[in-house]
C-alpha cells in the first residue's frame, strides 16, 4: 500500500537548505536584536508602579490571544484578527512539525496524523489569506477613516499575503508532480495541482517552478522574521506584553506620580515610565481611541493615538541619535493637546491592547505643572484650590451659604449619624448645582435618612488638582479629608458628585482597604425607591427623557443601572437612549479640569453631546453629575435651546415627583 | 549679572479679613492664616527669573525682612527657582517701610547687585516706599511702576511704564539700579505643591543686621495715635447717566465717575461694509484714546 506521507524537502538541494536555515537564523537574530534594543530604551524610563505577577500576566496574555479581550467589540476587525493570528499560528506549528520530522529522530508525520495535519494546515492557510483579504478590504476598499494609511502597513500586508500565496503554490507544485490520491485532504494545494496539470505544465517545468517558488517563499518568510520588530510590525510582539502587564488598579484611579520627592523632571522623554514607553511601542495605530475621543470629535487638537505614536517616535529618535542627547516629550507633543483631555477614559476603555492612554496625558500635564508652565486659567484654578480649597476660587467661608435657610444638621459631638452627605464644591458654589444639593436634602428628609453635612469643614476632594497635574496638592487634600473623617468617625458617605465619589472610592485607599464606604446618590436613591421609602406621584404626561451617563459614574465605576432605575421609576417618563450610552457614553466636556479651563477648538464638547441628546427627541436630559448638568446647560444656552430642552439631575426629577 | 529681589509675605486678601480690636492686628476671619507672596513681588521675582533664563550666568537672590514664622514668600521664591534666599531679621520695635528699606539697603551696600527688583507696592501697607528708599539710600537710579522689561544688557535696562489712558513710556536706566514692578510686568508661573514641599525641606539663611536707623536719613513712619473702626455708611454704587452715549458712559466708568459730562454729539449710527465700519470704529477708539 502507498505510504501516506511526503518526502520532506523534496526537490530541495543542500544550498537551498543552507540558505533557509542561515537566513531564518539571521532573521530571528535581527528581530531579537532590534527588540532587545527597544527593551534597553524602555529601561531608560522612570520606574513604574507595576507589580509584575507572572501567572496573572500569562493569564492576561492567553485570554487575549484567545480573543477574549476588547477585540470582539468591532466584529469585523475581530474576525479579521482572529483569522490572521490563528492562521499564522497554525502555519507556524505546521512548519515546526515538518522541521521536527526532518531534523530530529522523531518520526510521526505519516498516516492519519499526516492527513489531519495537512488538512488543518491548509485550512489555517486559507483562513490566514481570508483574514488578510479582509484587512485589505478594510484599508483600501472600505477606507475606514480611523485607519491611517501607511507604507509600512501596506508592506506588512503585502508580505504576509505573498507568504500565504507562495506557500499554497509550493504545495500545489509538489502535489502536481506525483498526484497521490490521499493529498486530496490538502484541498487548496490539490486544487492548484489539478489546475497546473490541466494547464498542461510538464513535470520538469513543475519541478523547476517548485524550486523557484520554494526559494521565494523562504526569502519572504526570512524577511518577515527580520522585520517582525520594526516600526508597525512591533505590535505583533509588544502588544502581548502591554496586555500582559495591564494595570490592576481600579479604572477610575489615576496612577500616582512616579517621581521621587527630591528629583525633578529632567525634560527628556525618559521622564515617562518604562511602561509608558513599552505601551507606546505596543500601539497598533488602530485609531479606536481617537475615534471615541470627545476632544477629537469637537475638533480640538488632541488626538490620543497621535500622542502615543509621537511618544514611540521620540523613543525611536533617541535610539537613532548618537550624540547621547535625549529628545523631550514636548518636542512633538504640544501643551495644547495635553490640556484638551477631559479624562473621560473612553480611549482606555476602547484600546484593544490596554494602553493607558490618558494616564500618559496626565503624566505629561504633571511635568508641565511641575515647571509651572501652564495657562493662567489652569493656574487660577490650582491656586484657588491651594489657598481657598475649591477650584472655583470662592472664599471657603461661603461654602455653607447656599444652605443657610435649610438649617442642615451638622456634626454633633458624641453622636454618630448614619450618613454624611458630602455636598462637594460644585454643589456648594455653582448655582445650577446647588439645586441638586437642595433636592437631595429634601429627599433625604422625606425618606427620613439620618444624615449630617460637614458644612465649612468640607474641602475639595482633590480630583481636579490631580487631573490637572498637581499630585502634591491632591495628596494634601487627601490627607486633610481623611483626617477630618477620622476625627468625626465617619464611615458612610453619600455624594451626588461622581468626581467626589470616584476619588473617595478609588483614590483615597492607596491600594489598601477603604477606610469608609462611599456611595453615589443614584445608588442611594434607587435603594430608597425600591424600599418604598420614597413614593412617587405625578402627572401621566408622557415625556421623553434621555439619560446622559457621567464618565466618572459609568465608564470609570461601572454604575449604569442605578441612575436608570431612578429615571425609570419616574411617573410619566419614557426613557430613550442616546446612540452613545453606557460604556460608550460621550463626555460632557467638563472632566479633567476642563470645567475651569478655556475651551479651544472648532466646537465645544458639550454642544456635540447636547445635539446628540436632542436627536433622540427627548425634551429632558437627565444626568447624575453636577458637572454634566452645568456643561450641558451651558450648551443649551449657547445653542439657544434652553426653552426646548431641560437638563436635570435625577435627584431634582425625583424631588419634583416625590409624594410629600 | 547679579539680581536681587525683595519680597514680602502678605495675607490672602481674597479671604475675609478682620482687625483684632485689642491689638490692631489684621487676621483672617474664621480661618487659619493664609499667606501669599505679595503679588507685585511675585511679578518682580518672575521678571528676574526671566532675565536669568535669557542669560544663564545670572544669579537671582531673594531677600525678605520678616520675623521667623513669616517667611512663606521666601520658600515660595525658592520653589519658583531662586538661586538663594535670605531672611533679614528685623528689630521688632522698629517695624515699618523705612526701616525695611534701610535693612535691605545696608545689605545691598555690602554686596553689589546689578539690578534690585521690588514689587511696586504691597497688598497690606501699600506704601510703595521700600523700592524708592533703597535706591535713595544706595544712591542708585530708580524706575518705579514698571510694566514691562524690554531689554537688559550691557549695563543698561530698557523698560516700559504705563501712563494714564493707555499711554506708555519707554525709559532707559543705567545699572546698577532699583526697579519696582507692577503686577502686570510678568505672567507668573505656577508653583506646584511638590516644589513648595521640596523648598520647605531646605534651610533659609538668616542675617541679623544691627542697624539703628538714623532719623536724619529716613522719613519718619508715623505711629498711629489711635485706630478708629470704620463708620457704618450707606454703600453707594456708581452708575453712569443712562442718557449719555455709550462711549461717554464707558469713559465715566473708567474714570470712576468723575469724567465731566460732555455733549452727546459724538454718537452716530454708521452704515457701510465691514471694512469701512472697522476703519471708523478704529478711528473712534483711537480718537477717544481707548487704544
Amino acid at each position: 500500500m502507498e505510504q501516506i506521507t511526503r518526502e520532506i524537502e523534496w526537490n530541495v538541494t543542500l544550498w537551498m537548505q543552507v540558505f533557509l536555515y542561515v537566513g531564518a537564523f539571521a532573521g530571528v537574530l535581527i528581530a531579537g536584536w532590534r527588540l532587545s534594543r527597544r527593551y534597553h530604551v524602555w529601561k531608560l524610563g522612570r520606574s513604574a508602579n507595576v507589580q509584575v505577577s507572572i501567572p496573572r500576566s500569562l493569564a492576561n496574555a492567553i485570554a487575549w490571544i484567545l480573543n477574549r479581550g476588547k477585540m470582539p467589540r468591532d466584529g469585523f476587525a475581530s474576525l479579521m484578527h482572529l483569522l490572521i493570528l490563528w492562521g499564522f499560528i497554525i502555519l507556524f506549528i505546521g512548519t515546526t512539525l515538518v522541521f521536527l520530522e526532518r531534523q530530529t529522530p522523531l518520526h510521526f508525520f505519516y498516516g492519519p496524523f499526516y492527513l489531519v495535519a495537512s488538512a488543518v494546515i491548509d485550512l489555517g492557510g486559507l483562513g490566514f489569506l481570508i483574514g488578510l483579504g479582509m484587512a485589505v478590504y478594510r484599508r483600501y476598499v472600505q477606507r475606514q477613516p480611523r485607519l491611517k494609511a501607511s507604507a509600512w502597513v501596506g508592506t506588512l500586508l503585502g508580505l504576509m499575503i505573498a507568504i500565504g500565496v507562495t506557500g499554497f503554490l509550493l504545495e500545489g507544485f509538489r502535489i502536481s508532480v506525483t498526484m497521490p490520491g490521499f493529498e486530496k485532504v490538502s484541498f487548496v494545494g490539490y486544487g492548484l495541482a489539478l489546475m497546473f496539470r490541466a494547464g498542461g505544465l510538464a513535470t520538469e517545468e513543475l519541478t523547476r517552478l517548485h524550486r523557484a517558488d520554494w526559494l521565494l517563499h523562504a526569502a519572504l518568510s526570512i524577511a518577515f522574521f527580520g522585520l517582525a520588530t520594526v516600526y508597525f510590525f512591533r505590535h505583533i510582539i509588544v502588544s502581548v506584553l502591554s496586555v500582559a502587564l495591564r494595570p490592576t488598579r481600579a479604572r477610575g484611579a489615576l496612577r500616582p506620580y512616579e517621581l521621587s520627592p527630591e528629583s525633578n523632571p529632567s525634560g527628556s522623554v525618559f521622564d515617562m515610565t518604562w511602561k509608558d514607553l513599552l505601551d507606546a511601542d505596543a500601539c497598533t495605530a488602530c485609531g479606536r481611541c481617537t475615534s471615541v475621543c470627545p476632544a477629537t470629535a469637537a475638533g480640538k487638537t488632541l488626538d490620543p493615538r497621535g500622542v502615543v505614536l509621537k511618544l514611540s517616535d521620540l523613543v525611536s529618535r533617541h535610539a537613532s541619535r548618537r550624540d547621547g542627547t535625549t529628545p523631550s516629550a514636548f518636542d512633538t507633543i504640544t501643551e495644547r493637546e495635553l490640556w484638551d483631555c477631559t479624562t473621560c477614559g473612553a480611549c482606555v476603555y476602547e484600546c484593544p491592547v490596554d494602553i493607558e492612554v490618558f494616564d500618559k496625558i496626565i503624566d505629561l500635564r504633571r511635568q508641565l505643572v511641575d515647571v509651572g508652565n501652564i495657562s493662567p486659567a489652569a493656574r487660577g484654578c490650582l491656586e484657588g484650590l491651594e489657598h481657598r480649597q475649591n477650584p472655583w476660587d470662592y472664599p471657603p467661608a461661603q461654602r455653607a451659604t447656599w444652605s443657610e435657610t435649610l438649617k442642615l444638621p451638622g456634626i454633633v459631638l458624641g453622636k454618630k449619624p448614619e450618613w454624611i452627605y458630602w455636598i462637594g464644591c460644585a454643589g456648594a458654589f455653582e448655582p445650577s448645582a446647588q439645586s441638586i444639593s437642595r433636592a437631595m436634602v429634601e429627599i433625604l428628609r422625606q425618606a427620613k435618612v439620618d444624615f449630617v453635612v460637614l458644612g465649612s469643614e468640607e474641602r475639595c476632594t482633590g480630583d481636579p488638582a490631580r487631573r490637572m497635574g498637581d499630585e502634591g496638592l491632591f495628596q494634601r487634600f487627601r490627607n486633610k479629608n481623611l483626617e477630618t473623617f477620622r476625627r468625626h468617625g465617619i464611615h458612610k458617605i453619600v455624594t451626588h458628585c461622581p468626581h467626589c465619589f470616584n476619588t473617595f472610592k478609588n483614590e483615597y485607599r492607596d491600594g489598601g482597604e477603604p477606610e469608609f464606604e462611599v456611595i453615589h446618590h443614584s445608588q442611594l436613591l434607587s435603594h430608597l425607591i425600591s424600599e418604598g421609602k420614597i413614593r412617587l406621584t405625578g402627572s401621566t404626561a408622557d415625556k421623553q427623557v434621555t439619560f446622559h451617563d457621567p464618565c466618572y459614574l459609568g465608564r470609570h465605576n461601572g454604575e449604569f443601572t442605578a441612575p436608570r432605575t431612578v429615571v425609570d421609576s419616574l411617573p410619566g417618563m419614557k426613557r430613550v437612549e442616546m446612540p452613545r450610552s453606557r460604556e460608550k457614553s460621550f463626555c460632557c466636556g467638563g472632566g479633567g479640569g476642563q470645567m475651569w479651563l478655556e475651551s479651544r477648538g472648532q466646537q465645544r464638547v458639550e454642544n456635540v453631546r447636547l445635539s446628540e441628546a436632542r436627536q433622540t427627541g427627548a425634551s429632558l436630559v437627565a444626568t447624575a453629575c453636577p458637572f454634566c448638568k452645568v456643561m450641558l446647560e451651558t450648551a443649551s444656552v449657547t445653542a439657544g435651546q434652553q426653552d426646548q430642552v431641560k437638563i436635570k439631575d435625577i435627584s431634582e426629577l425625583l424631588s419634583e415627583t416625590m409624594e410629600r | 549679572m547679579k539680581l536681587a529681589v525683595c519680597v514680602k509675605e502678605v495675607l490672602d486678601s481674597r479671604l475675609p479679613l478682620q482687625v483684632v480690636p485689642q491689638t490692631g492686628e489684621v487676621t483672617h476671619l474664621a480661618s487659619a492664616r493664609v499667606t501669599l507672596i505679595n503679588p507685585s513681588d511675585r511679578a518682580a521675582l518672575e521678571v528676574a527669573l526671566m532675565l536669568k533664563d535669557q542669560n544663564p550666568d545670572s544669579r537671582v537672590e531673594v531677600f525678605s525682612v520678616c520675623a521667623a514664622g513669616e517667611d512663606n514668600a521666601l520658600y515660595f521664591a525658592l520653589a519658583r527657582g531662586a538661586d538663594s534666599v535670605e531672611r533679614l531679621a528685623p528689630d521688632r520695635h522698629l517695624a515699618g517701610p523705612p526701616y525695611t528699606a534701610l535693612l535691605l539697603a545696608s545689605r545691598f551696600a555690602n554686596e553689589k547687585f546689578d539690578l534690585i527688583c521690588c514689587g511696586d507696592e504691597t497688598l497690606d501697607n501699600s506704601s510703595a516706599m521700600v523700592g524708592p528708599l533703597i535706591a535713595e539710600l544706595l544712591d542708585y537710579p530708580q524706575l518705579t511702576g514698571v510694566t514691562k522689561v524690554r531689554e537688559c544688557s550691557c549695563g543698561k535696562l530698557l523698560a516700559e511704564r504705563s501712563l494714564d489712558r493707555g499711554h506708555r513710556e519707554l525709559i532707559e536706566m543705567e545699572l546698577p539700579g532699583v526697579v519696582t514692578f507692577k503686577i502686570e510686568a510678568a505672567e507668573p508661573r505656577y508653583v506646584s505643591v511638590r516644589r513648595l514641599e521640596q523648598a520647605r525641606r531646605r534651610e533659609i539663611a538668616v542675617r541679623q543686621l544691627d542697624i539703628v536707623p538714623s532719623k536724619s536719613r529716613l522719613p519718619r513712619w508715623p505711629d498711629a495715635e489711635k485706630k478708629v473702626p470704620p463708620r457704618a455708611r450707606v454703600k453707594r454704587k456708581f452708575t453712569p447717566d443712562s442718557n449719555l452715549p455709550p462711549a461717554e458712559r464707558v469713559k465715566m466708568i473708567m474714570a470712576g465717575g468723575v469724567a465731566p459730562q460732555q455733549s452727546s454729539q459724538n454718537s452716530a449710527i454708521l452704515e457701510g461694509d465691514s471694512e469701512y465700519l472697522s476703519e471708523q470704529l478704529f478711528r473712534f477708539l483711537r480718537h477717544h484714546e481707548f487704544i
